[in-house]
């Protein structure tokens, strides 16, 4: 039986291009008219947790841009935002937003950063993009594939500058090590394996008051309504609870996942045709997203696909003449070990460079040069989280068509590709 | 067969009677002699061992081998005399499967040796070994036969509750056994307390709930381990046949024993789907579950769906998950749960059910959104009607519901709802309109346009822009082009504007490449950002050839993205307009021709390139970039030729460029324009990095004639050259031609590349009578942190003249010593002990003494032990002998004791405690606890970096058990083979007073030993002294803890005789 769904997106079957790009794409991309080089971009923030507070951190310290304006589900969270601002600037400009929906259409913004909760991340980036917002989105991407094709569409069709929050990309042995793949120089690939940390288990499952200064219902906001616990809106409880997030095989695996797609070239066929495995869950607690798991799949032209956790994170390159395991610390082998001091020769291609995930993020809004990590691949690496997880989840052997985009023969699964969304929130 | 006389004398008949025996045997065994492979057929050979054994094996035995054969993987043998079982009768076998055992008093309670030996060297040469439940229970005394069967029934300590239902759950994912497994409900006897041996890993544990009987714990039931070469699988379970009819127990059996036999598992996972009573079990558990419960039934429920979606079971099952949504009495968690799971299974048959509760607070989400999921037009119609008469809310629900579906019926309710008082439905109504993408719709919203409140125009618009997309997907690309057209017009907010003008061209389809071209001309920025971001994401070869045709009269921003595109497309015709504009007065465009040069270009655009890098100091990052990327074998030349007309700025760049691009060759002409005094270091750098051993003798001559910040940078240069080709030679050479300044220099840089052909020279040098020298030399050995400098250093020592080459020795040999490795420790001692006897200086003996204490072994301590009387000397020698004594002193607890005891009364109050406290542990005798094997019947997980229970008593303080934070009770167990007598217990928590075991219970083979509160730790040790106490089996049961969970870096058990602090 066909889908239920027909999902929104145009692309025309003509190459995309993958974002192997050689030089600086010089592509205006202000909706508000062409942004002059030398203009201050101007941010708010959607999200002020740990994540949230970080990326502020960054964004605080860049030239050429300026934080105004903050919004999150916690008061508290809005006011200390809006603190930090004002101290660097030494101003009490900075706005507060208690809804996110005023912020994404205030028109002395230019662009939005997305660090709320990962089923937020999809609808909060939607309404900024709609809007004519650049965006800084966090890993994962979207709550469903559905989802994340949605987004995709509409950064295209707005024309605005995406930047996706996979940060291994703009670190140098990272993009080395990509390079190297690209390049030829382990041969012809048999196999990729990715690693990943797991979920943990604990959470308080015993309902208490919801604090004074938390809307919870936005913090909701999709997810169906439950009881709110002391461990329900912490940085674990959307790390770590099934409806707020698919667990670490989107939000950390993200990270692994990404630079295997740069490696592969960031097209479709990065993405694996075939997921089998098993994962192990929590008994108890609040947390219920997997704690380890063993995925196994093919590519379409053979090539061998693993995805495992718990484990320090790796992205391994499998090929004849050799093998690199990168992992964010450094390196886990370099095989031969004279590859290690192999450097690009004149002609081959060469990866963007971004030497900080922030800057290239305002670089490419001020002078249209590309982002290092752009919608599309953002919507690959998490195709293959979401894979895996209904993979190891049912236990059915699931299969990809990565030109349509959809999962084949197989209406169970196909069903999982859309997830309904707790009104009044729609992704229309 | 007719036998033969043995005695007959006809040999022939003697060979025949030999040939027929063999026959014979073969014919028992049933195949050929296999020797170690499958048969011929491919096929896995097992043998059963039975005939006795405290479970009905008369009854389980015939379903074993039906379970395996009839996987079509397995020839099954069975023999009720596993007693006689030799090597040779073996050996057509590749696995054993126990179903026997001498447990409950069977007449059989001993092997003779070559059933022993046939048996434990059949597994060890490479073969596989199966036991079923109480198949190990035999033989507690044979140590090899325990540690071969991985895990078995110990009396007195496992235990087990009547047969029931319960659930297993896989808990390695990787393993070959359990790989694609995730959970399965069997109704059997589940073992609490199986005891395992050691280095035994478990796959798979089933939950023993204290409500029928059991621990509480996870229990593990299925054990995998190599023995020798080969391979064991324990299966806890199948207590009887009925145990065995279950899809869990069999497929566990049938690949743990392919595994057993092979290594490896090819028996796919088969459809794992629940049986009707085990069905009813679990939805009994989802029925009744709350939060905080335990989730064993909802993950079975949803794996279960994912097993029988597709096949016949899923109908009935659609149908079970109805009731459970629909009862009343079932939890409100219960009935969510299923109602997702009824989402992703259920059919047009539950449409009405879910329909009716669409107004149940409980479910009325996941009611609507299983309708929403649920293909078909039976769904699809119950949202329809619901949509009428339900209330705002859940008309919002329902119509984006309607919306994801694309439900084209929906329209005029939509429409109705459009003209609505209630804005939430106007705007709800408006978008799900726009989300259809279909001519009937974009006539109800065009008709809606002025009939809307002035608040919902954006709405409207973007609804209008959604649905023309919608149109474009379903091929309508005129309609919606007319759409985006009417979009485009200026009166629409920016963003969608934008919007409209792109997908107005993505639609445009045979007129394109028409609009692409007037787009890119045009001074409308929005409209030409729309043309350069389509072009950037659908590239089109002949656009992109039509587009470099008209270049010229293209704006200046449409200008620089069709040269970017072009260029990442290498487009060779667009290599004569980049040449034109990157001198023009537009930054980006410069830039992107310059960048296209790169790409495009040859060693002709190294000209164009760097001239634009001399003008625009900003254009730095794509020069080089540019420069990078050309192709050619004379561009490097080139760039040294313009190196030195360029800016300071580009010069440096340059340089950078020629090393990435590993432009060896141009050494020479490099170091030819040293002359030039700006360019100088920068070169030397370069050549630094790029140079071989043929540009040393330049480089040695620049050394002669420079000045002091000058050479440094040239012995670094050539440091790296000589480290690169591995040869020290040009350095050395010059190095003893060399005097003065120029030595000193050198000296720096044969420190830098290292290794042992740096020693002549720093150790040469390091004996000069001019400190200028010998200074650098000595700190230059030091600097090599390796161990062979030690010999060197202690020479330079006793050569040195002033005092300051004195102290850089001596600061030298202290760093150093300690470096050398345990085998060389005494080579070590000796030098430094024969230092020691010709030096004067007080201070510089007792820093020598201190080395001494780092080199712990017999000869060091000996030797600081003649310092200890000596009060010069005494306080370093005493430190010293203590530090080597608690390395050493449980290796020679005899001669390290006798010092140990006099370092009681030191004067010094650390030597003092810090001796007492070495001798309570020379006393202690060996740590009984690191022949345990750990574990921890709490059902707890273990927390971020900590290593599992056998951590607590590896050894090995670095690793530690550790588990989820904030919990009621933990329970670190240990179990050891015979009972061990102890009185003495150290606790090393995680660090002091955080995280580590604060109120316990010492609990040996069921007795309460000992009670702790408020354990006080000195030094993160917690030492308790108890009644000496005989025990087999330990547990630390912890139900307070400082920090927010009690870890365990180690755990020790002593019998002390003397008496421990």
């Amino acid at each position: 039986m066909k889908s239920a769904f027909t999902r929104r997106q145009f692309i025309k079957q003509t190459a995309l291009v993958a974002s192997v790009a050689v030089f600086p794409a010089i592509v205006p991309s202000s909706v508000l008219g062409e942004t002059a080089p030398s203009k201050t971009i101007t941010l708010g923030h959607l999200g002020m947790g740990e994540r949230g507070h970080d990326l502020m951190t960054g964004f605080l310290g860049l030239n050429h841009c300026r934080v105004v304006a903050v919004s999150d589900c916690y008061q508290s969270r809005r006011e200390e935002g809006v603190r930090r601002s004002n101290a660097q600037y030494n101003s009490n400009s900075c706005k507060s937003y208690a809804d996110f929906r005023e912020l994404c259409a205030d028109p002395s913004i230019d662009a939005v950063v997305v660090a709320t909760p990962d089923h937020w991340h999809v609808l909060a980036a939607l309404e900024a993009v709609r809007h004519g917002k650049h965006v800084y989105v966090e890993k994962p991407l979207g709550y469903s594939i559905e989802q994340d094709e949605v987004l995709r569409q509409a950064v295209h069709s707005y024309g605005v500058v995406f930047q996706y929050g996979t940060q291994q990309r703009s670190m140098e042995h990272m993009r080395w090590t990509c390079e190297m793949v690209i390049n030829g120089r382990l041969g012809k690939l048999k196999a990729i394996e990715i690693r990943s940390p797991g979920n943990i288990q604990g959470g308080s499952t015993t309902p208490v008051p919801v604090p004074e200064d938390l809307d919870y219902d936005r913090f909701l906001g999709p997810s169906p309504y439950e009881p709110y616990t002391s461990d329900r809106c912490t940085f674990n409880g959307s790390w770590h609870i099934s409806h707020f997030s698919l667990g670490f095989v989107g939000g950390w695996g993200a990270h692994p996942l990404d630079i295997m797609l740069w490696g592969l070239g960031d097209t479709p066929d990065a993405v694996p045709v075939e997921y089998y495995g098993s994962a192990t869950y929590p008994m108890q607690g609040l947390y219920d997203t997997p704690l380890g798991w063993d995925v196994r799949g093919k590519f379409a032209d053979g090539k061998d696909f693993r995805f495992t956790a718990p484990s320090e994170d790796l992205t391994l390159f499998i090929g004849e003449k050799g093998r690199i395991g990168v992992k964010r610390a450094g390196f886990d082998v370099i095989d031969p070990p004279s590859l290690k001091d192999a450097k690009l020769e004149p002609g081959e291609k060469r990866l963007v460079v971004s030497m900080n995930h922030g800057e290239n993020f305002i670089d490419a809004i001020r002078t249209g040069s590309p982002t290092v990590t752009n919608v599309s691949s953002a919507s690959y690496s998490d195709f293959i989280s979401h894979l895996s997880d209904i993979a190891m989840r049912s236990g059915r052997k699931i299969r990809w068509n990565p030109l349509r985009e959809t999962i084949i023969d197989d209406p169970y699964a196909a069903r999982m590709m859309h997830k309904p969304l707790r009104e009044p929130w729609t992704l229309g | 067969m007719r036998t033969f006389s043995i005695r007959s004398s006809n040999p022939y008949r003697l060979f025949a009677l030999v040939f027929l025996m063999i026959c014979f045997c073969l014919g028992i065994s049933n195949s050929f002699p296999a020797y170690g492979k499958s048969k011929p057929s491919g096929k896995i050979c097992v043998l059963i061992l039975t005939g006795q054994n405290n479970h009905d094996w008369k009854a389980t035995t015939p379903v074993l081998k039906r379970i395996l054969e009839s996987s079509g993987r397995f020839v099954v043998t069975v023999t009720d005399h596993p007693e006689r079982c030799t090597a040779q009768s073996l050996k057509p076998y590749d696995v054993i499967l126990s179903n026997w055992n001498t447990y409950g008093g069977g007449p059989m309670k001993t092997w003779p040796a070559a059933a022993r030996d046939g048996i434990i060297n059949f597994v060890r040469s490479g073969k596989g070994f199966v036991v079923v439940h109480a198949g190990s229970s035999s033989f507690y005394d044979w140590e090899a036969y325990q540690q071969m069967v991985a895990a078995t029934w110990m009396n007195g300590v496992t235990w087990h509750a009547p047969k029931h239902m319960f659930y297993v759950h896989i808990t390695d994912p990787s393993h070959p056994i359990t790989h694609g497994m995730r959970i399965f409900v069997t109704d059997d006897e589940l073992w609490n307390n199986t005891m395992v041996q050691p280095g035994v890993q478990s796959l798979a544990a089933g939950y023993s709930d204290k409500a029928t009987g059991g621990s509480g714990n996870d229990e593990p039931i299925l054990f995998v381990r190599s023995f020798g070469k080969g391979r064991t699988c324990a299966l806890m379970l199948g207590h009887d046949a009925a145990a065995m009819s279950d899809i869990g127990f069999q497929t566990l059996l049938r690949r743990g024993t392919e595994w057993a036999a092979t290594g490896r598992v090819t028996i796919p996972v088969p459809n794992m789907g629940l049986k009707p009573n085990q069905l009813d079990f679990v939805l009994k558990g989802v029925a009744s579950y709350v939060t905080g419960d335990r989730r064993d039934p909802l993950w079975m429920l949803q794996y279960d769906v994912g097993q029988v979606a597709g096949t016949s079971q899923a109908e009935p099952m659609a149908r079970k998950l109805a009731q459970l949504v629909t009862d009343p009495h079932a939890s409100a968690a219960g009935r969510q749960f299923a109602c997702g799971q009824l989402a992703l299974i259920g059919t047009a048959k539950q449409a009405p059910i879910l329909a009716g509760l669409l107004n149940d607070k409980t479910v009325a989400f996941q009611a609507r959104a299983a309708l929403e999921t649920i293909p078909g037009t039976a769904a699809l119609s119950a949202m329809r009607k619901a949509l009428l008469s339900s209330s705002v809310t859940e008309r919002l629900g329902l119509i984006s519901a309607l919306a994801a579906r694309r439900d084209s019926l929906s329209i005029p309710l939509f429409r109705k709802m459009a003209l609505s008082s209630n804005p939430k439905l106007v705007s709800a109504a408006v978008i799900a309109i726009g989300d259809m993408g279909n001519p009937a719709s974009l006539s109800v919203l065009k008709r809606l346009a002025g009939k809307l409140p002035k608040a919902m125009r954006r709405t409207y618009l973007k609804a209008l822009l959604h649905d023309a997309i919608g149109l474009s997907e379903h091929g309508d690309y005129s309609a919606a082009y007319d759409t985006f057209k009417d979009l485009s017009n200026r009166n629409t907010p920016v963003s969608i504007r934008s919007a409209a003008l792109y997908d107005m061209i993505g639609s445009s389809l045979e007129n394109s490449t028409r609009i692409m071209l007037y787009a890119w001309k045009s001074s409308d920025s929005l409209l030409r950002s729309a043309a350069i971001r389509h072009a950037n994401l659908h590239y089109n070869a002949k656009l992109m050839r039509e587009a470099l045709k008209l270049f010229d009269r293209m704006p200046k921003e449409s200008k620089t993205a069709i040269l970017h595109d072009a260029a990442t497309h290498g487009m060779i015709q667009a290599l004569p307009l980049a040449y034109k504009e990157c001198a023009s007065p537009y930054p980006p465009l410069r830039q992107a021709s310059v960048s296209a040069l790169g790409e495009l270009g040859d060693a002709s655009a190294v000209e164009p390139i760097i001239r634009e890098g001399n003008r625009d100091a900003s254009l730095k990052t794509t020069v080089t970039a540019a420069l990078e990327q050309l192709r050619g074998a004379s561009v490097n030349r080139k760039i040294v030729t313009l190196l030195p007309t360029s800016t300071t700025l580009m010069q440096a760049a340059l340089l950078t460029v020629l090393v990435e691009r590993n432009a060896r060759e141009e050494t020479p002409s490099l170091l030819r324009l040293s002359s030039n005094p700006k360019l100088l270091m920068g070169i030397v750098n370069a050549v630094g990095r790029l140079g071989g051993v043929r540009d040393c003798p330049a480089l040695i001559r620049m050394l002669q004639i420079a000045d002091d910040s000058q050479r440094e940078v040239i012995a670094q240069a050539l440091g790296r050259i000589c480290s690169r080709a591995h040869n020290l030679a040009p350095l050395v050479n010059a190095f003893n031609q060399s005097a003065g300044v120029e030595k000193i220099a050198l000296i720096g840089a044969i420190a830098s590349v290292g290794g042992p052909d740096a020693l002549p020279p720093l150790e040469q040098a390091a004996l000069f009578p001019d400190p200028l020298i010998s200074i650098p030399a000595i700190n230059a050995l030091s600097s090599l942190n390796d161990v062979s400098t030690l010999g060197p250093l202690c020479k330079a020592y006793e050569a040195a003249c002033t005092d300051d080459s004195h102290a850089l020795a001596l600061r030298g040999i202290v760093q150093v010593a300690p470096l050398t490795q345990e085998s060389e420790r005494v080579k070590s001692a000796d030098m430094i002990a024969n230092l020691l006897k010709n030096v004067s200086v007080p201070e510089d003996r007792n820093t020598l003494i201190s080395v001494l204490g780092k080199l712990p072994c017999l000869e060091a301590f000996r030797v600081v032990n003649t310092y200890i009387r000596s009060p010069a000397t005494s306080a370093a020698a005493e430190r010293a002998a203590l530090d080597i004594a608690q390395v050493i002193g449980m290796r020679y607890p005899d001669e390290c004791a006798t010092t140990v005891r006099l370092l009681q009364s030191s004067s010094d109050n650390e030597i003092r405690t810090q001796a007492a406290s070495l001798m309570a542990q020379l006393a202690l005798g060996p740590d009984l606890a690191l022949e345990g094997v750990a574990s921890h019947p709490d059902g707890l997980y273990r927390d971020g970096q900590a290593s599992g229970a056998q951590a607590a008593i590896d050894g090995d303080p670095k690793t530690y058990w550790d588990e989820t934070d904030n919990q009621k009770l933990y329970v670190l167990q240990v179990l050891w083979k015979k009972p061990i007598a102890f009185n003495y217990m150290r606790i090393m928590g995680y660090v002091q007073d955080n995280y580590a075991p604060k109120d316990f219970e010492i609990v040996c083979d069921g007795k309460v030993v000992k009670s702790v509160t408020n354990a006080v730790y000195v030094n993160n040790l917690l030492a308790l002294r108890l009644p000496d106490t005989q025990c087999r089996l330990l547990q630390l049961r912890i139900t307070g803890y400082y920090g927010n969970s009690p870890a365990i870096r180690e755990l020790e058990l002593y019998h002390t005789l003397e008496g421990g602090k």
